[in-house]
């Protein structure tokens, strides 16, 4: 899993590494070739529009100036009839002579359709170029009726070709509108049968020389002849030029189709809205739409609209002059007939962008693989190192960063090697060192063990050590006694044996009688006396004795308190009397003598047993461990026995012994810890004092408490005292391990042992539960 | 009655008494014997004597006694009555105890519990021997 990992991180990392350089990269490209594309696009449509309004505006201008042109031949055709009217080369009486006059003018301005002129009285003369190219005259000449002369190549009046009677101008809209606005004016646009197309006329009104209203001079102008003119601008495909009266009539188009339309063989102005062309329908409705009526338009006006998806741009353009004409001149143009162009450099811009992307990406790939590559190497050979194979070298000759820190590493893995060579070493001696350490420390532990129950058993020792010589003084004095008393008995049976024979003879019956009262009394039991007791009773047996007038006092009074005798002394008087006193009471202190050291053979076997006794109990050491029962005052008692010796020095001893059941028990372990206890009690107070034992029963636990009057320990060495080798002793006497025995035999017991000390009265408190069952 | 005495100092009653009858036994014509069971009682049994005009010629001492031990008593003893010979019958002795005794209270001898009659004896005598040609008196 791990392994896995690491791998996992190791394919990872690089690939991450190589991103973090390449992609911000080739996004940085991308916004750069994105924003220029985007503004060169931006720019481009700008463009777009600038041009076409640019193309627009100058095919308008051109048309404005045409129409400009075109309008203005009929007024100077009317000028210049009115000039030759007022100069006499015509005259207006004279219709006739307008003839010649009309027809050079028709050579002049080929724009013109009719040149007329309707007088007051109803006379008509008109030139008529007609659409194959001939010329006509019409006249009435006064007979009421159009006539139509064939004109030959001089302009001269040929054959008449029809006539058409009932012909009155004056009530033509050519005669009356501008014969109403007493100025020029131009007619309605009106919509010619023969060749059927739509036309238009400026009437002038003529006033002669005497500012007499003489008719009105009138040019016709065919409008068919804008509708081609505007078809001669290339706007591309989908473009329209329309001029629009302001009732949405159409004037010209250049869309393919007539500006008028045929209804029963003639021809009817045409609403831009009826139009067959459907562009022309849009752009009317969305003009009406957006403007509610072309009324509203007076200025020039520039706008864009979609029609089905396609963008165009539209020029509206009023067309006025001042005799009354109000057009409007409309432009549509799709913006992508200039956008051609501009789609162009934009799929330039994007293949550029493309290109450049292309070369970034591939640059950025490069630089980071150059980038990259060596970094993974050098985390390939440190993931090596990493897992201990230092045998890691990178080549790689760069004098940029990337080879300085290669050299770097390569370094670095030297002195890896080398550190880990010398770790090896030293981890090697240093295992060496902690084998050696180990068994130094097992070495240790066994010289510390041996050392510790060396001391243990040399504390067991000084304690026995301190008892030895108070044992053998208590051995050794029963014995010494003992062999003594065995000396004096055999001493005194012999001379008893000897003397007593000769003197039972020579006793009288009273002083035989009195001799065996003597013995009886010597040998009444009772308590030894002490030896000043001895003394007392000496001195009052040597008064009574004087009293009663015996000789040598001093010496029977001797032998008798030696004897022990008490009694009077009166019933001894015979013995006392007799000559032979003094062999009578050597007999009789003889027999006391075998008698007493028999009793002292006694009392000092006894007193050995004792000690022995102690002795064994105080060094038995139970093979089983096993607890057993025992008596706690006897185990006591056992160490009293032992230690009487330092007692009796000047110890006085009060013991208070409840009754207590007996526990089971390691008894030779609790004699150690009374024999400590009371050692250093009396050790406490130097031999001297007052050694108080108490044994009660206290809830559920037996308690031994042993109070000494000595100097007492200090409060601050009280906590310590229970630690192993604290010790207050001189070098030498303590190993200071007697009260931390104590406390490990008390532990073993589930007991424990408590102190309380001031000067004068130190007691140690054992504690020890009560078991009665093993 | 004679008038010197040979006196036992032993805390322990059947030693005195078994040392007093071996005394008296064999000294008992010439020599009072008398015990005390402490130092203490030895100087009471010492100024008594002294007041009966009974001249110690002898003190025979144990060592480990209640309170005053034998070495220095017998150094006290030897320091107020140089003319009494001493000896020392215990089981028991400090050795630096015996040496102190031998320097300071001329330790006449050391004898050791249990102790054989005629040793004690020998010694008692050969103790007395100090004062055979003068008059203790």
């Amino acid at each position: 899993m791990q392994q896995r990992g690491k791998v996992l991180g190791w394919m990872g990392r690089p690939k991450k590494l190589r991103t973090i350089l390449v992609v911000p990269f080739i996004l940085q490209i991308f916004a750069a070739v994105g924003l220029v594309g985007y503004f060169s696009f931006r720019n481009g449509q700008l463009a777009v529009q600038e041009l076409a309004n640019q193309r627009m505006q100058e095919v308008e201008g051109r048309i404005s100036q045409r129409l400009e042109t075109y309008l203005d031949a009929p007024h100077q055709v009317n000028q210049l009839n009115q000039a030759a009217l007022d100069l006499g080369q015509v005259d207006g009486a004279n219709l006739k002579s307008l003839e010649n006059h009309f027809w050079r003018q028709s050579q002049v301005f080929d724009l013109v359709s009719y040149i007329q002129f309707g007088d007051r009285k109803g006379e008509f003369i008109g030139l008529a170029v007609n659409d194959d190219g001939s010329f006509t005259y019409q006249v009435t000449e006064g007979t009421g009726a159009l006539q139509t002369y064939d004109i030959d190549t001089e302009g001269k009046r040929r054959t008449r070709l029809e006539t058409s009677p009932g012909f009155d101008p004056r009530n033509r809209p050519w005669y009356t509108t501008p014969e109403e606005a007493d100025k020029p004016a131009w007619t309605e646009i009106y919509a010619w049968v023969n060749p059927p197309t739509l036309a238009i006329t400026l009437g002038q009104p003529y006033y002669d020389a005497t500012d007499t209203f003489q008719g009105i001079l009138a040019t016709d102008l065919t409008i068919a002849q804008i509708s081609d003119y505007l078809r001669t601008f290339e706007l591309g495909a989908s473009s329209r030029l329309m001029i629009l009266e302001r009732s949405g009539q159409l004037v010209a188009t250049s869309a393919n189709e007539q500006p008028f339309v045929m209804k029963r063989g003639k021809p009817e102005r045409l609403s831009a809205l009826d139009s067959k062309d459907p562009l022309t329908r849009q752009t009317l409705q969305h003009l009406l739409d957006r403007f509610g009526n072309l009324d509203a338009i007076n200025e020039f006006q520039q706008l864009t609209f979609k029609i089905a998806g396609e963008q165009y741009f539209i020029h509206l353009d009023p067309l006025q002059d001042e005799h009354g004409l109000d057009w409007l001149s409309v432009a549509i143009v799709p913006a992508s007939n200039f956008m051609a162009q501009t789609h162009a450099n934009t799929q330039m811009t994007i293949l550029l962008s493309v290109v450049v992307l292309a070369i970034a990406t591939f640059v950025g790939i490069l630089r980071a693989r150059w980038v990259v590559r060596p970094i993974l190497r050098l985390n390939t050979a440190a993931q090596k190192l990493a897992s201990g194979d230092f045998e890691q070298q990178v080549e790689l000759q760069r004098a940029d960063e990337l080879g300085e820190l290669a050299r770097s590493f390569n370094h670095m893995a030297m002195g890896l090697r080398i550190a880990f060579e010398e770790q090896t070493v030293m981890v090697n001696s240093l295992g060496e060192n902690e084998r050696k350490l180990a068994e130094y420390n097992r070495t240790l532990e066994q010289q510390v063990q041996q050392r510790t129950e060396d001391l243990v058993q040399a504390e067991k020792m000084a304690a026995l050590g301190q008892l030895t010589a108070g044992i053998a003084h208590e051995i050794n004095t029963p014995l010494g006694a003992i062999r003594a008393a065995e000396t004096n008995i055999t001493a005194a049976l012999e001379q008893t044996l000897m003397l007593l024979p000769v003197l039972l003879k020579t006793l009288s019956e009273q002083q035989l009688a009195a001799f065996f009262t003597l013995l009886e009394e010597a040998h009444r039991p009772r308590e030894m006396l002490s030896s000043r007791e001895e003394r007392q009773l000496k001195r009052q047996l040597k008064k009574e004795l004087q009293d009663l007038g015996i000789a040598s006092p001093a010496s029977v009074a001797n032998t008798l308190s030696k004897m022990g005798v008490k009694a009077d002394l009166e019933q001894f008087i015979d013995i006392f009397t007799a000559s032979n006193c003094d062999r009578i009471l050597e007999v009789a202190y003889d027999l006391s003598v075998i008698r007493n050291n028999a009793s002292n053979i006694n009392l000092a076997v006894e007193r050995a047993a004792k000690i022995v006794f102690a002795l064994k109990s105080y060094v038995r050491q139970d093979g089983s461990r096993k607890k057993v029962k025992a008596s706690i005052p006897e185990t006591i008692e056992t160490v009293l026995t032992l230690y009487h010796n330092q007692i009796k020095q000047g110890t006085d001893v009060s013991k208070i012994y409840q009754t207590v059941p007996e526990i089971y028990c390691y008894p030779d372990e609790l004699s150690q810890v009374w024999t400590n206890l009371i050692h250093n009690g009396l050790q406490a107070m130097d031999y001297k004092g007052k050694l108080e034992i108490e044994v009660e029963e206290e809830k559920q636990h037996i308690v031994v408490s042993i109070t000494d009057s000595g100097s007492g320990i200090p409060s601050e060495i009280q906590e310590k005292i229970f630690k192993p080798f604290f010790t207050t002793k001189p070098m030498g006497e303590g190993s200071g391990l007697g009260l931390d025995i104590v406390r490990k035999i008390l532990n073993k017991h589930n007991g424990r042992v408590e102190v309380e000390s001031e000067p004068g009265h130190t007691k140690f408190s054992v504690y020890l539960p009560i078991i009665l069952a093993s | 009655m004679p008038h010197s005495a040979i006196l036992c100092v032993d805390d322990e009653p059947t030693v005195l008494r078994s040392l007093r009858d071996q005394i008296s036994k064999n000294f008992g014509d010439s020599h009072l014997c008398e015990i005390a069971e402490s130092v203490d009682e030895a100087w009471e049994v010492i100024d008594e004597l002294k007041e009966e005009e009974v001249t110690i010629l002898v003190i025979i001492s144990d060592w480990l006694m209640p309170g005053v031990k034998g070495d220095e008593f017998l150094v006290e003893l030897h320091q107020r009555f140089p003319n009494i010979v001493t000896m020392m019958l215990t089981g028991q002795a400090d050795e630096s105890a015996i040496e102190r005794v031998r320097q300071h209270a001329n330790l006449h001898a050391y004898i050791a519990k249990p102790w054989a009659e005629e040793t004690l004896v020998g010694e008692i005598q050969s103790g007395l021997q100090k004062f055979d040609g003068e008059n203790p008196l």
